[in-house]
C-alpha cells in the first residue's frame, strides 16, 4: 500500500460514508519499505490538486516522518513542456530547483514509501483493515456492507 | 464454450492453479494484450494518469498501464487472493487492492482520471450466494465508480455478457449511475467478438458518448437514443383522441363491448352537463 493509494482511500462501510472521521484510514502496526519507481514530475503535479494535504500530513506522521503543513503550491506543469525533454523528461529549463526539490520529496513521499505489513483502522467505526505484503484486504463482512 | 462464470465465485475459482494457469498461457497474455490497448485507445488519455484497475488479476493489463506512453500510474483490485499472489510474484508496478467490486469502491470521490476493467465485470452478474442480487451489486459498482472517477474522466469495460439480456443489465446500470454509456462491439458477428463498455462522466468535452470513437476508424455509429426518441413521438400523447382511439381498437381485437365510434368521441363534455 503506497501513500499515494492510502490518500485516496476511504472507510468502505456503508454507515461511515457520510462520516468525517473515515478518512483517512490510520495506520497501526507497520513494517514499512522502500520501492525504486521511475521519477514522474508530470503525473505528480498532476496529482497534487487531488492530493488531500492534512490526510497526507497525518498519514505521514503516523510512518514516522514529517512533512510541510501546508501543500505545497507548484506550476502545473503541462505535457509541452515535458515533451522538450523527449521523453526523458529534462525539466530543467521548466522547473526552478526549489519546485524540482518539493517534487522529488513528493514522489519519495507517495511513490516510494511502502506500507508491506500492517492495518488500517477506521477512525468512525474502528473497523480494521489488513495489510499483508503490501495488499490491503478491503473485502467486508456482509453484515457491514 | 464453458463459462468460467458458470463454475465457481470468482474468489474460489481463480485458486493458485488456475491463476497460474491464466497468467501463463500466451494465448491469454495475448487477448488480455490487444483488449487493454484498445481500451487505452479509448480512454484517449494524453498525460501521465492514475488509472483504476478492476479485476486486474495477476497484473497483465496493468503492465501495459504502465509500460505505455506516457507511462502511467495504476491502482488494482480485485477478489482473488490468489491471482494477486501471482501479480506480487510479478512485481508489477502498480499498487494492489483486495477487494470485491460489489460491494463498492472504496475510493474518495475525483480520484482517478480513467478507470479500465478487462473480462471482469460479468462477474458481477453471478448469483453464488443467497442473498446476493446481481443488481444491487452492479449499482453499488457503477454508482461507487462514478463517484471515484474525476468530471472529464472516462472509463473503459471489456466484458463477457452472457446474452443480450445481461447485457443489457449492464449497461441499464451504468446509465442510472449518471454515466454516458456506449458499447463498441469489436469483431461482430464472429467468435471472437469483444464487447466494450465506454462510460463517460459529464464535463465539456463529453457531452456526447459517439464523440469518444469520433477520430476512429472503421467504427460505425448507432445512436439508439434518436431512435428511442422517434418512437416516443410517433406514440399518441395519453388523453388525446388518437389515443382513445386507439385504445378502443385494441379493446375491440380483444373482443371486448366497445362503445361504436362518433364524433363525439374524445371530446370534452359540455360546462352545462
Amino acid at each position: 500500500m503506497k501513500l499515494l493509494t492510502a490518500n485516496f482511500i476511504s472507510c468502505a462501510v456503508k454507515a461511515c460514508k457520510s462520516s468525517s472521521l473515515s478518512f483517512p484510514l490510520h495506520f497501526k502496526d507497520v513494517e514499512l519499505a522502500s520501492t525504486s519507481v521511475p521519477y514522474n514530475p508530470l503525473l505528480l503535479s498532476n496529482l497534487l490538486p487531488r492530493l488531500d494535504w492534512p490526510a497526507l500530513v497525518t498519514s505521514s506522521k503516523e510512518l514516522g516522518f514529517t512533512l510541510p503543513d501546508t501543500k505545497p503550491e507548484l506550476p502545473r506543469l503541462t505535457a509541452t513542456a515535458a515533451a522538450t525533454g523527449d521523453g526523458d523528461m529534462n525539466m530543467d529549463n521548466t522547473v526552478g530547483e526549489d519546485d524540482e526539490k518539493t517534487l522529488k520529496m513528493l514522489h519519495k513521499v507517495l511513490m516510494e514509501t511502502e506500507v508491506v505489513e500492517g492495518k488500517m483502522v477506521c477512525g468512525s467505526c474502528g473497523f480494521e483493515y489488513g495489510i499483508h505484503q503490501t495488499v490491503g484486504n478491503f473485502l467486508l463482512p456482509s453484515h457491514l456492507v | 464454450m464453458s463459462r468460467p462464470e458458470d463454475n465457481l465465485p470468482p474468489d474460489l475459482f481463480y485458486n493458485d492453479t488456475e491463476s497460474r494457469k491464466y497468467t501463463t498461457s500466451s494465448r491469454i497474455q495475448n487477448i488480455q494484450a490487444s483488449m487493454t490497448n484498445r481500451a487505452l485507445e479509448l480512454l484517449d488519455l494524453k498525460t501521465p494518469s492514475l488509472i483504476l484497475d478492476i479485476g486486474c488479476g495477476s497484473g497483465l493489463s496493468g503492465e501495459i498501464l504502465s509500460d505505455g506512453d506516457p507511462a502511467h500510474t495504476w491502482i488494482g483490485m480485485d477478489i482473488s487472493p490468489s491471482m494477486l499472489a501471482v501479480a506480487l510474484d510479478r512485481e508489477v508496478d502498480g499498487d494492489l487492492l483486495l477487494g470485491d467490486m460489489g460491494q463498492g469502491l472504496p475510493f474518495r470521490a475525483g480520484t482517478f482520471d480513467a478507470a479500465i476493467s478487462i473480462s471482469a465485470i460479468q462477474w458481477l452478474c453471478n448469483e453464488d450466494e443467497k442473498g446476493v442480487d446481481p443488481k444491487t451489486r452492479l449499482s453499488r459498482f457503477f454508482d461507487s465508480l462514478y463517484a471515484c472517477l474525476k468530471r472529464d474522466g472516462k472509463a473503459v469495460c471489456q466484458f463477457y455478457p452472457r446474452d443480450e439480456k445481461q447485457r443489457d443489465m449492464i449497461c441499464s446500470a451504468a446509465i442510472k449511475a449518471g454515466f454516458g454509456a456506449g458499447l463498441l462491439e469489436d469483431d461482430p458477428e464472429t467468435k471472437n467478438k469483444k464487447l466494450y463498455l465506454v462510460l463517460t462522466v459529464g464535463g465539456e468535452g463529453n457531452k456526447d458518448i459517439t464523440g469518444v470513437v469520433r477520430n476512429m476508424d472503421g467504427v460505425d455509429v448507432y445512436d439508439n437514443r434518436k431512435k428511442l426518441l422517434a418512437k416516443a413521438k410517433g406514440e399518441a400523447k395519453q388523453g388525446t383522441k388518437a389515443w382513445i382511439m386507439k385504445k378502443k381498437e385494441m379493446d375491440r381485437r380483444k373482443g371486448k363491448v366497445v362503445k361504436s365510434d362518433s364524433k363525439y368521441t374524445g371530446r370534452k363534455r359540455n360546462i352545462k352537463f
